[in-house]
């Protein structure tokens, strides 16, 4: 039963091989000429809302309870673990997302407040808002004629 | 040879994409046992109504796209809008009529039942 499945993959798997060596390549130039840095896992943005920044990151498959976030006032920690999905019984044709422990750190361009940093996971994208401290806030400045 | 030839006569079953989207093929994970097979693919930020299973002709195809993100001032960004796109061919043995798909944190499950009669059979060799 596993070769006749592999037999029936076999013309998209060498097309993924090759999608995946030419990724291999780019990615290989890529860091190379220093354009780009090592995407490392979780994959994540961060956005300036103006009050706060919010950074998204996704982690698919990953439980609440297996990610955790520490923060200081101008760093954010993202750690986690992805456990095994293998489930029992089952023969393995193919993994390509694997277990996977991961601990990410951003630094942030300005001071934040700790204390009403925010976390939600859905649909395994794991959104952090963290409000910008009022020193960081920006203010209005009026100028006045003389 | 035969995989050959069919790969080179196949036509797209998609009509032409009307969007300019990256596609991404998602990471998936393909198990098996004596009832169903099982394929986990990682879909993060995509919702249950926007994922599109198809299946004919002996193959499964799997659609799904991320809503626009709309947000502006992106400090750097890693995530891209972009849409999910694989294909799989399945063996004649599973039951289409009873796939069944569940989206479970990000992570998309696909039971594929085996149809009864094409289980593990075992053929004695005969003795003459």
């Amino acid at each position: 039963m596993l070769t006749y499945w592999m037999d029936l993959n076999d013309p998209f798997r060498a097309f993924d091989n090759v999608r995946r060596r030419m990724d291999q390549v780019l990615r290989d130039y890529d860091e190379s000429a220093g354009l780009r840095a090592r995407t490392s896992y979780p994959r994540a943005s961060l956005r300036d809302a103006k009050e706060a920044f919010v950074l998204t990151a996704e982690v698919p498959g990953v439980a609440e309870a297996d990610l955790k976030i520490t923060a200081t006032h101008d760093s954010l920690t993202i750690t986690g673990e992805r456990k095994a999905s293998a489930p029992e019984g089952y023969a393995v044709h193919r993994q390509e997302r694997g277990a996977i422990r991961f601990a990410r750190s951003f630094a942030l361009p300005a001071k934040i407040d700790v204390e009403k940093i925010t976390a939600g996971l859905k649909l395994g994208v794991l959104t952090v808002t963290l409000p910008k401290h009022p020193e960081s806030q920006p203010k209005a400045i009026t100028v006045k004629a003389q | 040879m035969s995989q050959v030839n069919d790969i080179v006569t196949h036509k797209p079953s998609a009509a032409e994409p009307t969007t300019t989207r990256p596609v991404i093929a998602p990471a998936v994970d393909i198990y098996e046992n004596e009832r169903e097979y099982l394929v986990l693919a990682d879909l993060p930020g995509v919702s249950h109504d926007s994922v599109q299973i198809r299946f004919e002709g002996g193959e499964l195809s799997l659609a799904a796209s991320r809503p626009d993100d709309k947000a502006g001032g992106y400090l750097g960004s890693e995530i891209v809008d972009a849409d999910y796109r694989r294909l799989f061919r399945i063996p004649e043995t599973v039951d289409s009529d009873k796939i069944e798909a569940r989206l479970v944190d990000g992570v998309l499950h696909l039971v594929l039942p085996k149809t009864g009669k094409a289980g593990p059979r075992q053929i004695s060799v005969k003795m003459h």
